[in-house]
């Protein structure tokens, strides 16, 4: 298996698109920074947040989990890219029929599912940590001062994102070998990133609190309204919420995959 | 006898159709075992199945003996070349032997360089596969089936598409495969010429059966040279021709097949004009392998 793994690793190390994605991945950064200064240094943005919620909403307020729940959850570029590797990743084998060389060696099919995906994961968290870093780097450097934060709420939020992130790439990493076809997974992937699952979660959510007369928010246990309203200093009820919808899916997503894989004929 | 495979009523199943309806074939060790079928006959499902590539409906194959769980350890010993080579376009060829070789553990540049000498592609250097011509990419699938060292090597179409050069090129690599190498080749193909040069055994595929399993030597006995007699009256004409000593004889509707002594044919009208016999027809007629293939599936459109 860790054979496999080191294989994947190999050929993404030399596929044109990885390359073209971080490309395209560092030009988002500064186009979210661009973003992250018209939402944050804007007096009308500042006054509105200071009338609704009381919270004044400006450079000066920024802690680093907001500038990093801005770039990775808030911004859809990340995800959007993140989701378009992983299709491609999960997918190349297949289109470019090499997956006949690797499946036609072992009977089981398991470990191979298995590598695939261990390598996706370690592709998709070296990015994370870097482009985490690069971007509150860059932030601090052009905000000038952060607020200070408790750094142990920052580094389980950082965590907590991390997870749910590998999680929803484990989504797409399902669809795609279901569907078997690039084109399929990326829009589905891409429907997912950007949040547009979110707006029918909340209506379903909506309806099931006005049925059964609840506060039961039913979109915390959706994978994407979970990953995209968590933000670090939330508490340990939505910290732990969070954690386990995150895993739940993934464990789900991973297991389908598996099966999907085990049953399926290789058609390339 | 010694198998190398052999496949019990293999089955594959979509809906209603059967693409493979219980073949059971059976590979000599050291043979090249050509698979003749039209397109569609199910040649590429039945390998795909071996292969490892699609789960059989019903059915189980042998390599080595070994079947049920113990195919999984033979497995390795198997390399495929189904439809087209499975390759990186934007690699080289060293480059997508190493992607194959990594999987297997093998970390041995001298013993891949080795492989792309065995097919002629050594001097491609930092060319892209992409770039290849279709010779090349054929060749460097059966490169990328050679690195797991198989015992076994699963053909499918490899000549398909190919010119003359590339075609000789082809049959020069599996002889040396098979001869040198020791490795045992099953081999589809609709281009039946091409296949009587390499083949040691036959398979005859057709809707999905086996029709016929037989050697090359009996193979080519059923499509061999014979003189064609067509005469007035056959029981007379039998009658000269046991005369005259011709036991290999054959009457098939109006015409009496004769299989021996073909230079014979003007003593045969001498000996039946002095027995009053009139000789409409005498010919020497050859049965291709095409023809034979023909009589056996009962047609010949889209072969």
């Amino acid at each position: 298996m860790f054979n496999i793994f080191k294989m994947h690793m190999y050929r993404v190390t030399r596929a044109t698109s990885t390359y073209v994605l971080l490309g395209v991945l560092a030009a988002s950064i500064f186009m979210s920074l661009g973003i992250l200064f018209i939402v944050y240094d804007n007096p009308l943005t500042s006054a509105i947040s200071l009338s609704m919620s009381g919270e004044s909403m400006d450079l000066f307020s920024l802690t680093p989990p907001t500038v990093h729940q801005f770039f990775i959850q808030t911004s859809n570029t990340y995800l959007i890219l993140v989701s378009i590797f992983s299709v491609i990743f999960a997918n190349c084998d297949f289109t470019r029929g090499f997956a006949k060389n690797t499946y036609s060696m072992f009977e089981s099919r398991r470990p191979l599912v298995f590598a695939k995906w261990l390598s996706l994961v370690t592709c998709v968290s070296i990015c994370y940590i870097v482009y985490s870093f690069i971007c509150l780097g860059l932030s601090a450097v052009c905000i000038k001062a952060f607020v200070s934060t408790k750094w142990t709420e920052y580094i389980v939020g950082f965590f907590v994102v991390y997870l749910c992130l590998i999680s929803l790439v484990t989504m797409v990493f399902w669809i795609t070998t279901l569907f078997k076809s690039p084109s399929g997974g990326m829009v589905i992937g891409i429907l997912i990133s950007s949040g547009t699952f979110v707006l029918v979660e909340l209506l379903i959510s909506g309806a099931v609190a006005r049925t059964f007369h609840t506060d039961f928010l039913l979109a915390n246990y959706f994978l994407d309204y979970a990953f995209m309203s968590y933000s670090a200093g939330m508490g340990t009820v939505a910290t732990v919420r969070t954690i386990f919808v995150a895993l739940a899916y993934m464990a789900l997503a991973l297991t389908m995959t598996v099966f999907l894989a085990d049953r399926k004929d290789v058609h390339v | 006898m010694d198998y190398i495979l052999t496949t019990y009523e293999l089955t594959k199943q979509y809906g209603s159709y059967k693409a493979s309806n219980e073949v059971s074939i059976h590979v000599q060790r050291g043979a090249i075992y050509g698979l003749i079928g039209r397109n569609g006959a199910g040649k590429t499902t039945l390998m795909k199945m071996i292969g490892g590539l699609s789960r059989p409906t019903s059915g189980s194959y042998a390599i080595r003996g070994k079947n049920g769980e113990s195919t999984e350890q033979m497995m390795s010993k198997v390399g495929i070349l189904i439809e087209a080579p499975g390759l990186y376009p934007n690699m080289t060829a060293m480059q997508n032997l190493t992607t194959k070789a990594i999987a297997l553990g093998i970390n041995d540049k001298k013993y891949l360089m080795g492989l792309l000498e065995e097919v002629g592609l050594a001097d491609t250097g930092k060319k892209k596969a992409k770039q290849f011509s279709l010779g090349m990419k054929q060749r460097l699938g059966i490169a990328m089936a050679l690195v797991n060292k198989p015992e076994l090597l699963i053909l499918d179409e490899p000549i398909n598409g190919l010119d003359p050069q590339g075609i000789a090129e082809m049959r020069g690599i599996l002889h040396h495969l098979c001869h040198d190498r020791g490795i045992t080749i099953l081999i589809s193909s609709h281009i039946l010429d091409e296949l009587s040069k390499v083949a040691t055994q036959y398979g005859i595929i057709h809707e999905g059966r086996l029709l016929e399993e037989e050697s090359k030597e009996e193979l080519f006995g059923k499509c061999c040279e014979r003189l064609e007699l067509k005469t007035s009256d056959i029981n007379k004409t039998l009658e000269v021709l046991n005369t005259m000593g011709f036991s290999k004889i054959e009457v098939k509707d109006d015409a009496i097949n004769i299989y021996e002594r073909l230079n014979e044919s003007g003593a045969i009208t001498v000996a039946l004009a002095k027995e009053n016999i009139q000789t409409n027809e005498i010919a020497v007629k050859t049965e291709a392998l095409e023809d034979y293939y023909f009589q056996l599936t009962g047609g010949n459109e889209n072969v």
